[in-house]
C-alpha cells in the first residue's frame, strides 16, 4: 500500500462548483465519477480528488509504490501536468491532508468551513466508490486531529469574519445579551443575523424606513442557524428609539443619506429622541455597531452625543475589521504549534495504517462500498461491549469479522473461543458450553471447563446459532442475562464476563415465527447486527479476492521446481467467468475454485479449462449460442450498430451500470466502452 | 526551640505563592492552558500547606495568629488565596489569578520577613470576641481585595474596549458586566463583614477598656474604610451606579485599606497592633 498526493494550483478565478466541487483545468465536464472510474484499474485502490483552497489535489492509494507511473498517467490525463509541485508520499501525504483539513493553508488559518467542504466532497467521491478503507481511515484521523487542534490550540480562536466579530465584542461587554435591533439592510445583514443567532441572541428586531424590507428580513428563512426559538419581528421605523429601552445591541446599516423621508441628513438614531429610553436602561450597557457599508469611517452615522453617554459602546465597521485582523494574526502565530500536533498525529495514523489493526482491510479485501460500510460498522462495534449478531450466507467471512471484532476490542488480550452450534449434538453442546463435573453423566470422567468459562474476559463466537436447540437457548439466555453459569451436574454458580458474538446464515426472525428460536434470546444477541453481503452483491471484490488467493496458493508451488508461479495470472475469459458466476458458496467457494485452478494450471496463466465446468457452463444452460442469436437477427436485418448498442446496454443493465464489470464482460477497454456509450447515446436514464 | 519549622515554612509559602503567580502570568501571556493548570495546582498545595502552618501556629502558641500585624498578614494572605481558589473552581475563570496572586505573595513575604515567634502577647488578644472581630475584618479585607482586583480588570478592559485596542486583555478577560458584578458582590460582602467586625470591635472595646474606647488612628481609618464602602453600596442601591465609576470607588477603597493596614499600623502609634 502506498499513499501519494499531487496538486494543481488553479487560476485565480474560483471554479464553477457545478461539477460537485471538483473542477478541471481547462477540461470542462470531468466529474468525480471520471476520476474514480479512471482510477479503478487494479493498481490504484482508492482515489480522492479534492478541490480545496483553490487547488485541485489528487490523493491516491496505490497497491504498490511501483505503480506510481500509473497514477502519474492518470493525473496528467485528468489535470494536465502537475507543474512545479512536488509529489507527496506516505506520511508527508497524510500530513499534508491533515494540514489542509485543519485549515492551516487556508487564507484564514484554522478556517473550520474547509473541513465541511472536504467532508462533503469526500462523501461524494465515496458515492462513486473512490474511497476505500485507507482513505476512510485517514479522514477519520483527520477529523480527530482537527478536534484535538481546535480544543488545545488557538488555531480557530476568535472571529474570522466581520459578522462574527460583533457577538465576540458584545461578549466582552455583556454576559447575556438577547435582544438586538437591526436598522436598515445591506450586504452584511444576513451573515450578521446568522452569527447573532448562533451566538444565542434570541430576539431580533428589524426596522427600515421601508416597512416591506423590515418584513422581508424578519421572514427570511434562508438562514440555517435560525430556529423556532428565535423571535424575529419587524418594527415600525418610528418605534426604533423606543426599542433602545429593551435591546442591548443596535446595528445600523444606513447612512444618513440613505434614510428617505428626512429633509436633512440625520443619523438613524438620535440622542435627542433616544435619551428618555436610554435613561430607563439604568446604566445597563448598550452596544451600537455602525455597519453602514460606505460610511464605516464617518462619524456622521452615529449621533456624536452617544459617545458621551455612560455605558454606551460604539463600534464601526473598521473596528470590527481590526478585531478580525488581529484574530487572524493570532491564529497565524499558533500555526507552528498546530504543525507539531499534526506531525505527531500523522505519524500515529501511519502506524495505524501499517500496524496492528491493519488486518481489518488487509485480511479482508474490500473494494466494494457495501463492504466498506460493513467494515466500518465492525470497527465501531468492536469498541463497544455489546453483543453482536453477524448474519450472512455461508462462506462470506463471518468468522473473520468476529475475529476482527475481538482483536479490536478491549478484550483482545482475552481468549477468542468459537464453537459451531450446528455441528455438535445437543447434549454434548451443553457440556461443551457450560462444562461438566466428574460423574455427572456416563462418560464424564473428569471435570471439564466450559467454553463460556474459557472465554472469560474474552469473546465467544457462537457459530450457526440458529441451529441451537430451544432448551439450550433458554440456558444461554440465562447465562447472558445473569452473567453466571453452572456446569452440568454442578451446584456451584460461577460468574463469567464474556462478550457473545453470534453468527448465522439463517434468517432468525423467520425462525422466531416458526417457533424454533426464542425471541428474547434474539433481542439479547441482536444488539448490533452486522450483515455480511454475499459475494454476488459485491462483485467489485471478486477479482481482487481471486488475485489475493492466487498469490496465496501460488507461493508454495514454487518449491516444486515449477515455473515462477508469482506471475500466475488469470486469462481474460476466466475473469469474465468469475464475474458472471453467482457464487452460492461465496468467498469460500471462490477460494476453493482458485486453489483448484492453481493446482491444475500449467504455465503462467490460469486457463478456462482449469475452472470447474459448472462455473463456466452456467450461461449455456438452456441458452442460445452467439450463432443462434445472430441467426435470429439475420431475419430482421439488424445493423451491426443496432446490435452492438443493444448488447452494450443490456450488459450494462445486467451489471447494474458498473462500468468496470461491463468492460470485463464485453472484453473491451473502458475508453472504448465510454466512447461507444457516447456514440450510441447510452446512459443510465 | 523544637517547633522551629514555622519560620522556614512561612518563607516556603511565600515562594509557593510567588511561583504560582508566575505560572498564572505565563498562562495569561502565552495562553497555554497547561501553565494555568500548574498554577492552580501549586496554589492548592500552597493553601493546604498554609492551613497546616496556621493550625500548627495555633497549636503551638495556643492562640490564633492575630496578635501582630505580620500574623494578621499571613492570615489575610491565606483568606485571599483560599477564597480565590474556591471562586476559580466555581467560575472556571483563571484570568483573575494573574491579577490577584501578587497580593497573597506580597503579604506572605512581608509576614515571613517580620514573623517572630515567642512574642509576648497581651491577654486581651487571646479573647474569643477579639478573634471574631479581627477575623471578620480580615475577611472583609480579603473581599475588598477581590473587589479591587475585579475593578482593576474592569478599568483595564474598559480602556481596551473603548479605545478599540484589541489587545491581550481583550482576549483573556471575562466580560465587563461579569467583572462589574463580581466587584459589586465582593464589595457588598466585604461591607457586611466589616460592619460586623466593627460592631464586634466596639463591643469588645467597651467590655475590656473600663474607660470606654478611645479614638486611635486605626479606629479612625477603619471607620473611613467603612464609609467608602458604604458609599459604594449606597450609590449602587440608590443611584444605580454600575461599571466604571463603581470600579474607581472600589479601587480607591482598597488603596485606603492598604494605607490603613501598612502605613498607619507601622508609623502611627495606637492601641491596635494592626
Amino acid at each position: 500500500m502506498h499513499l501519494i498526493c499531487g496538486s494543481v494550483q488553479l487560476a485565480d478565478a474560483p471554479p464553477d462548483s457545478g461539477h460537485t466541487g471538483i473542477v478541471t483545468n481547462g477540461m470542462p465536464g470531468i466529474h468525480i465519477e471520471h476520476y474514480v472510474r479512471a482510477a479503478r484499474s487494479k493498481d490504484i485502490d482508492e482515489i480522492l480528488p479534492l478541490y480545496v483552497d483553490n487547488r485541485i489535489e489528487l490523493y491516491a492509494v496505490l497497491a504498490h509504490e511501483k505503480h506510481q507511473d500509473v497514477w502519474e498517467q492518470l493525473t496528467t490525463q485528468m489535470l494536465g501536468r502537475l507543474h512545479g509541485e512536488e509529489l507527496l508520499h506516505q506520511q508527508t501525504c497524510v500530513e499534508h491532508f491533515f494540514r489542509r483539513f485543519v485549515g492551516l493553508h487556508s487564507t484564514i488559518p484554522g478556517d473550520t468551513t474547509v473541513q465541511f467542504h472536504i467532508e462533503e466532497q469526500v462523501s461524494q467521491v465515496a458515492q462513486w466508490g473512490g474511497i476505500g478503507p485507507v482513505l476512510a481511515r485517514i479522514l477519520r484521523e483527520a477529523i480527530e486531529t482537527a478536534g484535538e487542534i481546535h480544543n488545545n490550540t488557538h488555531l480557530s480562536a476568535g472571529s474570522a469574519t466581520v459578522a462574527d466579530a460583533i457577538p465576540e465584542i458584545i461578549a466582552k461587554i455583556m454576559e447575556q445579551a438577547s435582544s438586538v435591533l437591526i436598522l436598515g439592510r445591506n450586504e452584511y445583514v444576513l451573515p450578521i443575523i446568522e452569527s447573532l443567532a448562533e451566538a444565542g441572541f434570541e430576539r431580533l428586531f428589524f426596522a427600515h424606513p421601508d416597512m416591506g424590507i423590515a418584513h422581508e428580513l424578519a421572514l427570511n428563512d434562508a438562514l440555517y442557524s435560525l430556529t423556532d426559538a428565535h423571535i424575529r419581528l419587524p418594527i415600525e421605523w418610528e418605534q426604533r428609539h423606543e426599542m433602545l429601552a429593551e435591546c442591548d445591541v443596535v446595528i445600523t446599516m444606513l447612512t444618513p443619506e440613505q434614510i428617505s423621508g428626512t429633509k436633512e441628513a440625520t443619523p438613524c438614531i438620535t440622542l435627542r429622541e433616544a435619551q428618555s429610553h436610554l435613561d430607563s436602561r439604568k446604566n445597563r450597557p448598550l452596544v451600537i455597531v455602525d455597519c453602514s457599508s460606505e460610511g464605516g469611517e464617518s462619524e456622521a452615522n452615529i449621533d456624536p452625543g452617544f459617545y458621551q453617554q455612560e455605558n454606551v459602546f460604539i463600534y464601526t465597521l473598521s473596528d470590527l475589521e481590526k478585531v478580525v485582523q488581529q484574530n487572524i494574526q493570532r491564529r497565524r502565530r499558533t500555526i507552528p504549534q498546530a504543525q507539531k500536533r499534526i506531525a505527531k498525529r500523522a505519524q500515529i495514523c501511519m502506524q495505524r495504517l501499517y500496524g496492528k489493526d491493519r488486518y481489518l482491510f488487509d485480511g479482508m479485501i474490500a473494494r466494494s462500498p457495501v463492504m466498506h460500510t460493513v467494515l466500518e460498522l465492525t470497527r465501531r462495534a468492536a469498541t463497544s461491549d455489546a453483543n453482536i449478531l453477524i448474519q450472512g450466507e455461508t462462506g462470506t467471512g463471518k468468522e473473520l469479522i468476529a475475529r476482527a471484532i475481538h482483536r479490536q476490542s478491549h478484550r483482545a488480550e482475552g481468549s477468542f473461543v468459537t464453537i459451531n452450534c450446528g455441528a455438535i449434538p445437543e447434549d454434548l453442546l451443553e457440556s461443551e458450553l457450560f462444562g461438566h463435573v466428574k460423574g455427572s453423566f456416563t462418560g464424564a470422567m473428569s471435570n471439564k471447563q466450559g467454553l463460556l468459562e474459557q472465554a472469560h474476559h474474552g469473546t465467544l463466537l457462537l457459530d450457526e446459532i440458529g441451529d441451537m436447540s430451544l432448551p439450550l437457548q433458554v440456558k444461554l439466555l440465562r447465562a447472558i442475562q445473569e452473567g453466571e453459569i453452572r456446569s452440568v451436574g454442578s451446584t456451584e454458580q460461577r460468574t463469567i464476563d464474556v462478550r457473545i458474538v453470534a453468527s448465522t446464515h439463517r434468517d432468525l426472525e423467520e425462525l422466531i415465527q416458526e417457533g424454533t428460536f426464542r425471541e428474547d434470546l434474539y433481542y439479547r444477541l441482536n444488539v448490533i447486527r452486522i450483515t455480511v453481503p454475499p459475494l454476488r452483491e459485491r462483485r467489485e471484490d471478486i477479482l481482487p479476492l481471486a488475485e489475493a488467493f492466487l498469490r496465496r496458493f501460488a507461493a508454495p508451488r514454487r518449491s516444486f521446481g515449477r515455473p515462477d508461479q508469482r506471475t500466475l495470472r488469470l486469462q481474460p475469459e476466466v475473469e469474465r467467468c468469475l464475474l458472471a458466476y453467482e457464487w452460492p458458496g461465496n468467498v469460500r467457494e471462490l477460494e476453493n475454485v482458485i486453489e483448484r485452478a492453481v493446482a491444475l494450471s500449467f504455465g503462467g496463466m490460469i486457463r478456462i479449462e482449469s475452472l470447474p465446468s459448472s462455473l463456466c457452463q452456467q450461461p449455456a444452460q438452456g441458452q442460445v449460442t452467439p450463432e443462434q442469436l445472430i441467426q435470429e437477427a439475420m431475419d430482421q436485418q439488424y445493423s451491426l450498430r443496432e446490435l452492438e448498442a443493444q448488447y452494450i446496454e443490456q450488459v450494462l443493465k445486467a451489471s447494474d451500470w458498473n462500468h468496470t464489470l461491463a468492460t470485463q464482460i464485453l472484453g473491451i477497454s473502458r475508453t472504448t466502452l465510454w466512447r461507444k456509450m457516447n456514440d450510441y447515446g447510452i446512459s443510465k436514464e | 526551640m523544637p517547633m522551629n519549622f514555622l519560620n522556614p515554612l512561612a518563607y516556603l509559602l511565600a515562594v509557593g505563592y510567588g511561583i504560582s503567580f508566575l505560572f498564572y502570568l505565563l498562562s495569561f501571556t502565552t495562553s497555554r492552558d497547561a501553565m494555568g493548570r500548574w498554577g492552580s495546582c501549586l496554589l492548592l498545595v500552597s493553601t493546604v500547606l498554609h492551613l497546616f502552618f496556621l493550625v500548627s501556629f495555633t497549636w503551638i502558641h495556643k492562640r490564633i495568629p492575630l496578635a501582630h500585624v505580620t500574623e494578621a498578614m499571613t492570615l489575610l494572605a491565606w483568606f485571599a488565596a483560599t477564597v480565590y481558589l474556591i471562586l476559580e473552581w466555581r467560575l472556571g475563570e483563571k484570568a483573575f489569578g494573574t491579577f490577584l496572586m501578587p497580593i497573597p505573595f506580597a503579604l506572605q513575604l512581608i509576614a515571613a520577613l517580620g514573623l517572630e515567634m515567642n512574642r509576648p502577647v497581651a491577654p486581651i488578644l487571646r479573647d474569643v470576641l477579639f478573634e471574631v472581630h479581627a477575623i471578620a475584618i480580615l475577611l472583609a479585607y480579603a473581599a475588598f481585595a477581590l473587589s479591587f482586583i475585579a475593578s482593576l480588570m474592569y478599568v483595564l478592559l474598559y480602556r481596551e474596549v473603548t479605545h478599540k485596542q484589541w489587545g491581550m486583555l481583550y482576549v483573556r478577560l471575562p466580560s465587563l458586566q461579569f467583572l462589574s458584578e463580581f466587584s459589586l458582590h465582593a464589595g457588598l460582602i466585604g461591607f457586611g463583614l466589616i460592619t460586623f467586625g466593627i460592631v464586634m470591635g466596639s463591643w469588645n472595646g467597651i467590655r475590656v477598656w473600663s474607660s470606654g474606647w478611645s479614638l486611635d488612628s486605626k479606629i479612625l481609618t477603619t471607620f473611613g474604610t467603612w464609609l467608602v464602602y458604604g458609599l459604594f453600596v449606597l450609590l449602587y442601591r440608590l443611584q444605580g451606579w454600575r461599571g466604571r465609576r463603581n470600579a474607581y470607588l472600589s479601587i480607591f477603597g482598597f488603596l485606603w485599606v492598604l494605607f490603613s493596614f501598612l502605613i498607619v499600623t507601622n508609623y502611627l502609634s495606637g492601641i491596635h497592633s494592626f
